[in-house]
């Protein structure tokens, strides 16, 4: 396949589906078509990366693809795709694919499930289409794209304070892109061209000695990074995470919290890897990123343990795995780097999961609280069943996914950052289990009577009912309802859509080498710099 | 190109028999047949390697082989990869028999044990896979694929601590014992992530055997006077310490006696907390050269067998008895580990197998036909109703207390002569009191349990003999553990165990040094030790035998220590009174913190409607009012253009 055709067939697909989903209006086709499209990108990419390996064995340096649509002498419009770019497509797909699966079982047949979709597929579209652009242009444009749907879920599905969270969700994220705006059009002013590669060789080729030259760059840099340290989230920009995932209906979590908030993570990637050590104003400000993210781990992990519903415990617990990811990210080291990006995929299925499992325990027992869902043994073995497995992928059990990953992402960034942040995200490996075992027991096993000397005492509520509430008048009269299961455990379709998953899970962790592969053929450009 | 094969099978037919009684097959009738199906060929293949590797075939002693097979590699990086490797020696299959031989004992008392709970077929895809993941363990030829299968084996645990699921505190033991091990092995986590780091590699020949190589590596400033080795070897340390319950990380041990008793005797006696002293094993050269940690471990291993002995002479619960016994004998072992005789260490864990599952599965007859009732200060003359199981259980008294010449003595004797040998003074003579102390416990559960007159009615009278199977395995351990002790001993060289794993652990090291066996002059400890231990059970019979009274004077004699042992020196009360609540109240507080952050978009809403109101407070008003605003916003302007151009 040559490769003129190669980005255009992959970055049309999901607007093509966009598109022929906004026509046919026939909601019996519509989640098989937008199923098949993502099956289609997810081969598409796949078959692009065996592509590419091929090449790229035979060449020295990474083939690297450019398509350019001159609209302004210095201002283009173009895509690349390298190894991990297509990673994240991929990985994109999978999401996809599992998002409309669930959707598909548990919500019914209306007209909002069609707005659903198209949310869904947009989603999926502004991700690929992000991770696929060269310049800052469509950079900045598909990142803004990527919060838009997810604003209007919150707002239509949500509980009784929609609204908050969603306008929080979108203070943060607007905060956080205006600032990488700015950055943005500074670089522009100062090298006179949008394309990212000229414009991080132009960085790190620096060698003006005033004011302007030296660290109006590393501004505009750090500016930029800010925009996707709020996305990922990183402490203390996460205020938006909690509201965001609990709101959310399922279906949509699943590709928010699995794919959507690692969109910051590539745009670490693409923006920043090549240039943490360029000088020292960018490795202190890495270093505050690094110290920033070891500190997102523990408290994240602390605070997960403190939660009073299911939703939140994961939410917290994903938010401290996130900042593990992020030093893998910024550290200065290639294999940190490959383990980072693999487990961005085994992280998303494992968190994807548990919010499935979370999602079953809600409609089986009526709350979302993990005070009143115990003994759910005795009527629901394979709730219980698939509940242990995904904690025990969560908190990074071998020989799943996401342990391997993890190991690779240490054995990495040990040798590369001070021992302190070392061990402080190490701390990652137990404290993600305290978490996860708790939350598998107050599930599981039956309740004593009496304080068990386990538990933490309740200092007030922090229901969301505490909350103002301004702005309810708004009331969808369309169906929002979703599909009734059986009551007592979860039911046989949901049961295949986890068993396919944690046997990913299980391939991913057993044998990495598959992915591992498209992801270090990016490498080879990475290694010149670190 | 067979062997590869039959390993792959010995490895796996447990994790599918595990798979299919999970999944596929819910009639009670067949699940344990298919189960014990497995374990058996599971076990004979063990068998068979272990023929092979001790060179029974080639004429006996030495000339016994070892195998290695690569099945494929996970990843590979430029500067190391992952690999799935099968390492077979001998330590491996004397490791592998023992395990398998338990297993198999134990699904077959399982079939009397656990027929009367609901999860017959569940509990048996977890002892099934809990035997996967052991062997996975013992047949790794780097850390990788241990410490797979050593998280495997903690996850088991935790499955089969927590199988009783109406049952509150399984659940919390289950928790328990999973938190301790996983924050215990953070240190075998860190060890091979340096691991990989310094040498490139995790397999044992590149890491383990070339531990001078790595003694040599300068290292960081903040580790103080300690190389690279000894930072590792202490992070191994760490993780054993967890996994084989040492003080102080051992109190998961006793609570995980929440589990049905079948799986006490395999994971918490036999197999599961035996693999800290296999990894320690295993990496012996890694401890040989850092005296440091060897130092550390025998402190460590003479403080936990005795803080084990003395909690249990005052503890009530049998199974909670056997559980600091177990956690006593550890320490013994971790103690031959510690002097460097690590081919005794495994023979001492070799024959404790034996004696401590066969103590722990007539506890569990006794228990099961008392329902459930575990406090022995209600039993009392048992021998009488159930003989077979009074019989068997002093045996295995005997045994662990160290009586000739059944299977504790020899290898009990062994580790205190090299005590003597290869420690100060003091480490050894605590240990001999401490096989005092056993003696004095073991005897008085005997007696209090199955001797004497009864001490609840009702309770004796449902005292029996219940099943045949679960007899015929008490019978046939009783058998093994009055037996295998001999195999300690040799007409021609002395050590015949010792003997077998000499391709393992290098001869120099193993009892003979600077021309003569390290045994002698130390002859005196044998006639010692025995007496020492007969005068303890003649002590518990003095003092267990009829009423209690005489303990209670005794016991009021010395209240301080008595108080200290029957609060267990208050190990457990720091992990739930101080520990556990120091985290709770964190998470607390930082919760509170968090919603503070949380509600940083309402700070940011007030902001914008204060602003908001601020400059719309320019509008609404009347023409009049916008008119002198127009005015005087040009002057204003006028100002600017005139006074800046």
């Amino acid at each position: 396949m040559s490769y003129s055709i190669v980005l255009p067939l992959v970055l049309s697909l999901p607007i093509l589906t966009f598109v022929v989903l906004v026509l046919v209006r026939n909601i019996n086709h519509m989640f098989t078509i937008a199923i098949a499209s993502n099956v289609a990108l997810l081969g598409v990419s796949l078959y692009v990366f065996f592509d590419v390996m091929r090449h790229t064995y035979f060449n020295t340096q990474l083939t690297f693809f450019y398509m350019g649509i001159d609209l302004l002498p210095n201002l283009v419009f173009g895509f690349t795709a390298d190894g991990i770019s297509i990673f994240f497509v991929a990985s994109a797909a999978i999401l996809g694919i599992l998002s409309l699966w669930y959707a598909a079982l548990t919500m019914s047949t209306g007209k909002m499930t069609y707005y659903f979709i198209l949310g869904t597929q947009f989603m999926i579209l502004a991700s690929v289409g992000f991770v696929l652009s060269a310049d800052l242009f469509s950079f900045y444009i598909f990142w803004e794209l990527t919060i838009i749907p997810v604003f209007f879920m919150i707002g239509i599905w949500g509980g009784a304070n929609r609204f908050y969270h969603a306008m929080t969700l979108f203070i943060y994220t607007a905060a956080g892109t205006v600032l990488m705006l700015v950055g943005m059009v500074l670089l522009y002013v100062i090298y006179g061209t949008n394309a990212i590669p000229e414009i991080l060789s132009s960085v790190i080729g620096r060698t003006a000695d005033d004011f302007t030259g030296r660290y109006i760059p590393a501004l505009a840099l750090m500016l930029i990074t800010i925009g996707f340290l709020v996305k990922l989230p990183i402490l203390p920009l996460h205020g938006w995470l909690k509201g965001t995932y609990t709101e959310l209906p399922t279906p949509a979590v699943i590709l928010v919290a699995g794919f959507i908030g690692k969109l910051g993570i590539y745009g670490l990637y693409r923006m920043n890897s090549y240039m943490f050590n360029a000088d020292e104003i960018m490795s202190s400000a890495t270093l505050l990123i690094m110290v920033l993210a070891v500190a997102t781990v523990i408290y994240g992990s602390v605070v997960a343990f403190a939660q009073q519903e299911f939703k939140s415990l994961i939410a917290y617990g994903s938010f401290a795995h996130i900042g593990v990811i992020t030093l893998g990210v910024t550290a200065q080291s290639a294999v940190a780097l490959e383990g980072a990006i693999y487990q961005v995929l085994t992280h998303g299925l494992a968190v994807a999961g548990l919010f499935i499992i979370a999602d079953q325990s809600e409609k089986l027992t009526g709350s979302a609280s993990l005070r009143s869902a115990r003994g759910l043994f005795m009527n629901s073995p394979r709730f219980t069943f698939f509940l242990v497995v995904f904690a025990m992928a969560f908190l990074g059990l071998p020989p799943m996914g996401t342990f391997t990953s993890e190991l690779i992402l240490f054995i990495g960034l040990l040798g590369s950052v001070n021992i302190y942040i070392f061990l402080g995200a190490l701390t990652a490996v137990f404290l993600s289990a305290v978490y996860a075992i708790f939350l598998v027991q107050n599930l599981i096993f039956s309740q004593k009577d009496g304080s068990p000397s386990w538990s933490i005492p309740l200092l007030g509520s922090t229901k969301a009912g505490s909350l103002p509430n301004y702005y309810n008048k708004f009331d969808s009269s369309e169906d929002l309802s979703f599909v009734e299961p059986n009551t007592t455990d979860i039911p046989t379709n949901v049961v295949i859509l986890l068993g396919v998953m944690g046997v990913s899970l299980l391939a991913l962790g057993l044998y990495p080498a598959a992915l591992m592969e498209l992801i270090k053929v990016n490498s080879l450009t990475l290694r010149s710099f670190l | 190109m067979m062997i590869k094969y039959a390993i792959l099978v010995l490895l796996f037919a447990p994790l599918v028999t595990a798979i299919v009684n999970r999944g596929c097959v819910r009639v009670s009738n067949i699940v344990h047949i298919i189960a014990i199906f497995g374990m058996g060929l599971s076990f004979s293949i063990s068998a068979f390697l272990f023929y092979n590797t001790m060179g029974f075939a080639g004429g006996g002693g030495s000339g016994g082989q070892t195998y290695l097979f690569h099945y494929y590699t996970l990843v590979s990086f430029a500067d190391f990869s992952l690999n799935f490797s099968v390492y077979v020696d001998q330590l491996t299959t004397v490791m592998l028999l023992v395990v398998t031989f338990v297993s198999l004992m134990v699904h077959i008392y399982s079939v009397g044990y656990m027929s009367s709970y609901k999860g017959f077929a569940r509990y048996y895809s977890y002892i099934s896979f809990f035997t996967f993941a052991m062997m996975l363990l013992l047949l790794a030829e780097n850390f990788l694929v241990l410490f797979v299968g050593w998280e495997l084996v903690g996850f088991s645990s935790y499955l089969l601590i927590g199988f009783f699921r109406d049952r509150y505190r399984a659940g919390l033991a289950a928790s328990k014992a999973f938190l301790i091990n996983r924050f215990a092995d953070l240190g075998l986590y860190i060890a091979i992530v340096l691991m990989v780091v310094l040498t490139g590699s995790l397999s044992y020949s590149d890491t383990v055997l070339n531990a001078s190589a790595l003694s040599k590596l300068s290292s960081m400033p903040f580790l103080g006077g300690l190389s690279y080795l000894d930072l590792i070897a202490f992070l191994i340390l760490l993780s054993a310490v967890g996994k084989s319950a040492q003080f102080p990380l051992h109190t998961w041990l006793l609570d995980a006696m929440e589990g049905p008793a079948p799986i006490s005797a395999l994971i918490h006696a036999a197999t599961m907390v035996t693999a800290g002293v296999y990894i320690i094993a295993r990496s012996y050269p890694m401890f040989m050269l850092s005296d440091t940690v060897s130092i550390v471990i025998v402190v460590l291993a003479v403080v936990t067998a005795f803080v084990g002995a003395t909690s249990a002479l005052f503890c009530r619960d049998i199974k909670r008895i056997l559980a600091f016994s177990t956690m006593s004998q550890l320490g013994y072992m971790f103690m031959a580990l510690g002097t460097g005789y690590y081919s005794i260490a495994i023979f001492h864990l070799f024959t404790h197998a034996f004696f401590k599952a066969l103590l722990f599965l007539s506890a569990g007859v006794v228990a099961k036909t008392l329902h459930d009732q575990l406090d022995i200060t209600k039993m009392g003359g048992l021998l009488r109703r159930m003989p077979i199981t009074g019989a068997t259980f002093f045996i295995g008294a005997l045994a662990i207390a160290g009586i000739p010449p059944l299977a504790g003595f020899f290898s009990k004797d062994l580790i205190v002569v090299t005590l003597f040998e290869g420690a100060p003074a003091v480490f050894a003579w605590v240990s001999l009191f401490t096989a005092f102390l056993t003696s004095v416990y073991m005897f008085r559960l005997f007696f209090m349990v199955f001797m004497g007159k009864p001490r609840d009615a009702k309770l004796h009278s449902m005292a029996e003999e219940r099943s045949k199977t679960m007899g015929l395995v008490l019978i046939v351990l009783a058998f093994f553990s009055a037996v295998v002790g001999l195999l300690g001993y040799s007409p021609t060289s002395g050590f015949f165990f010792v003997e077998m794993l000499q391709n393992v652990f290098p001869l120099h090291h193993n009892l003979h040094h600077d021309g003569g066996s390290v045994l002698e002059g130390t002859g005196w400890v044998a006639p010692v030790s025995i007496a020492i231990v007969v005068l303890g059970g003649l002590l518990s019979a003095y003092l267990y035998r009829g009423d209690l009274s005489r303990v209670s004077m005794l016991r009021n004699r010395f209240s301080p220590f008595t108080h200290l042992f029957v609060r267990e020196w208050y190990v457990d009360t720091l992990l739930h009174k101080v520990i556990v609540p120091l985290f709770s109240y964190l998470s607390l507080v930082l919760r509170s913190i968090d919603a503070g952050i949380r509600g940083f978009s309402i700070f940011a809403s007030i902001t914008t409607r204060f602003f908001g109101f601020l400059f719309g407070s320019f509008q609404g008003r009347s023409i009049s009012t916008y008119t002198i605003w127009f005015v005087l916003g040009n002057i204003v302007l006028l100002f600017f253009v005139v006074f800046w151009s």
